[in-house]
């Protein structure tokens, strides 16, 4: 996750850590440094209180002991009060003692130093009652050595005891403060090393860090500079060509806008011609009406044709008949002829005159049938030519019926002219219109690439400046880059 | 308007004329020696029948079947009031016809009188009789046919009917022996 951390942020980061880490120290510090003060206090406030305190119980007995060597002495009632001011001053050490004393060893040890000293003030008192009475110095001097002097051993002993624990105490106090001050310093030893160690390595992280980071934000951008500045001379070339094309353009629109008005011209013409084709169109469509009435009538007269021909047929047909029965009488005729001839041919000489007749006969049967047969060869011409003529006729009824059609799809489609004619009048308006507008606009768009040709000669010179500031960033880059990388590894 | 560029009613008149002409011209005379032949067709082939050997010449209406002496013998028909015997003239020139006969000649004399069946009638023709050649003998491959009539190009072979005549009889007597 932190590799997706600026540089500013990880930067921040182990600041914040290493003043984290100094606070630490601190407030260890603080604390090691207030437990040793507790120690130091404790052994000074407690410790050394005590052994002053045992010590002045040492003091106030050595003074209370020589007060009473001195009454005895000199019995002196001064020294009496010495002793009385140095038992209270025992008693007050003893009494702070007791209210310091924090061990049971101790409030034991002190009891028997108070017992003692009881014991002790009370040998005393009855050795200075001796003394008081005018007893004889030797007596009290024995009185002294055996009543005083053990007591005062005892509490000499006691008080010696004590001081030495106080003392030994003391060191001990002494030592355990040494002891925790030596621990802080440890501990805070080890911490400055492991600020150290974390400010090292920080550094060194946030170092390979910065340099990873930015050496890969500097590669990037001199790969983007590269690429800035090939685009810039791409771009640069390219509004060359646009250049070029906006001057190829603009004469294509000047051309376009020549035709354009030569466009509206011609709509207009086309508008008087569609106007006139319209009426045109109307008279067209009365004479076709005239006309179809005129196939109307043809169409009559067809079908009549078809029936007289259909009759000529039939009569062909009867003709046919009656020239088969004259074929066949001439024919019978010409056999009857030629029986002639041969009987005429038996009858010998007499028979001769007959048989030219007959020979006439025969010639006309022959004659005849051959007319017979020229006029069945006619007849089947005229049925040829009537059959022809039927087929022809109801073919051409067949046309007269298509043109009737026809005739009735040319008058609608006269009428869809008419109408065609008069929307095309009105798209050739629109369209003159339209191509004024459009010469308007073709204008425009003329302004508009001169604009276009401005701006393009401002992109090539803006590309050219994009050129050159992407040189200066490439060049930036490979400084920056020389800031955060060896030259090891800008050799590399 | 016809083929031959006359047109009907011209040929009428034609007709009329020729045939009114008959009438008003004098009787012609034949000052040339001229022969009747009629041109027929026999299983294909034009024969000429000379009308002087004939006696007369019919359609055929009804023939008769009727098994005979000779394969030639097609039945029997009545001509002129009398029944008989009708033979193929193809078969006895030798090239019988498969074609049922048209025609009919009449020929023959009293009580041997035949009928030749035709196959087709084709024109009654006038020839000069120096036209007609005569040959010296028979032929085999024609029998029958001794002369013929020269017609421009055209030359017909003409049948000598008592010839058939003469062999039908003969074949009819010679199975008669057989029979015998």
């Amino acid at each position: 996750m932190t590799r997706n951390w600026t540089f500013g942020r990880k930067l921040g980061a182990g600041f914040g850590v290493m003043v984290g880490l100094a606070v630490a120290i601190g407030l260890v510090g603080i604390v090691a440094l207030q437990s040793v003060v507790r120690s130091k206090d404790r052994v000074i406030s407690v410790n050394a209180n005590l052994l002053i305190d045992a010590a002045k119980l040492q003091s106030a007995v050595n003074k209370k002991s020589a007060s009473i060597r001195g009454y005895l002495l000199d019995r002196d009632d001064r020294l009496l009060d010495e002793m009385r001011e140095a038992r209270q001053d025992f008693t007050a050490a003893a009494e702070r003692l007791k209210g310091a004393v924090y061990t049971e060893e101790g409030r034991r040890q002190l009891e028997l130093v108070r017992s003692a000293e009881a014991d002790h003030q009370s040998a005393s008192e009855g050795v200075i009652a001796l003394r008081r009475s005018g007893s004889p110095t030797e007596a009290v001097a024995r009185a002294f050595a055996d009543q005083i002097m053990p007591k005062r051993a005892v509490l000499g002993k006691q008080l010696q005891d004590l001081v030495e624990r106080e003392e030994a105490l003391l060191e001990r106090a002494r030592l355990a403060a040494t002891d925790a001050a030596s621990r802080a310093i440890g501990l805070v030893v080890l911490l400055v090393i492991g600020v150290a160690v974390s400010g090292a390595i920080f550094g060194v992280s946030l170092t390979r860090a910065l340099a990873r980071q930015v050496g890969g934000a500097v590669g990037q951008v001199q790969s983007s500079s590269a690429e800035l500045q090939a685009a810039a001379n791409q771009q640069a070339v390219g509004a060359k060509e646009q250049a070029t094309a906006m001057s190829e353009i603009a004469t294509t629109v000047r051309e376009l806008l020549a035709t354009s008005r030569q466009i509206a011209e011609s709509a207009q013409r086309v508008v008087q011609i569609a106007q006139e084709t319209a009426r045109a169109a109307t008279g067209g469509e009365s004479t076709v009406e005239k006309a179809h009435e005129s196939i109307v009538g043809i169409r009559r007269q067809v079908d009549l044709v078809v029936g007289h021909m259909v009759d000529l047929g039939k009569k062909s047909q009867q003709i046919g008949a009656v020239v088969e029965i004259v074929s066949e009488l001439a024919e019978q005729t010409n056999i009857l002829a030629i029986n002639a001839m041969i009987e005429a041919a038996g009858a010998g000489e007499a028979g001769g005159r007959f048989a030219v007749v007959a020979d006439e006969i025969r010639k006309l049967a022959d004659r005849v049938a051959g007319s017979a047969k020229e006029i069945r060869t006619l007849i089947d011409d005229i049925r040829a030519a009537v059959n022809t003529n039927v087929m022809a006729t109801e073919t051409g009824s067949k046309a007269v019926d298509a043109g009737s059609r026809q005739f009735g799809e040319v008058a609608s489609a006269l009428k869809q002219i008419a109408a065609l004619v008069s929307t095309t009048t009105e798209a050739a308006r629109e369209i003159e219109l339209s191509t004024k507008q459009q010469s308007s606009a073709v204008e425009q768009v003329n302004l508009a690439i001169s604009n276009i040709a401005q701006a393009t000669r401002e992109t090539e010179s803006s590309s050219s400046q994009t050129l050159q500031t992407a040189s200066q960033l490439a060049d930036l880059s490979k400084g920056l880059l020389r800031l955060v990388q060896s030259q090891e590894a800008l050799a590399a | 308007m016809n083929e031959k560029g006359t047109s009907a009613p011209g040929l009428a008149a034609e007709l009329r004329r020729a045939f009114d002409r008959s009438f008003a011209d004098a009787p012609r005379t034949e000052t040339r020696e001229v022969v009747e032949i009629l041109s027929v067709q026999v299983s294909g082939e034009a024969y000429g029948l000379r009308l002087s050997q004939i006696r007369g010449l019919y359609p055929v209406n009804r023939i008769a079947p009727l098994r005979g002496p000779i394969p030639e013998l097609l039945g029997l028909a009545a001509l002129r009031s009398k029944i008989v015997p009708v033979y193929a003239l193809g078969g006895l020139l030798g090239h019988p016809s498969r074609q049922p006969p048209q025609w009919l000649a009449f020929t023959g004399a009293g009580e041997e009188c035949v009928a030749l069946a035709l196959d087709r009638l084709e024109a009654h023709i006038r020839v000069a009789a120096s036209d007609i050649s005569t040959d010296a003998g028979p032929n085999p491959g024609r029998p029958h046919v001794r002369s013929a009539a020269r017609m421009g190009e055209r030359t017909l072979p003409l049948v000598d009917v008592p010839s058939v005549l003469e062999q039908i009889k003969r074949r009819i007597g010679a199975h008669s022996s057989r029979e015998e």
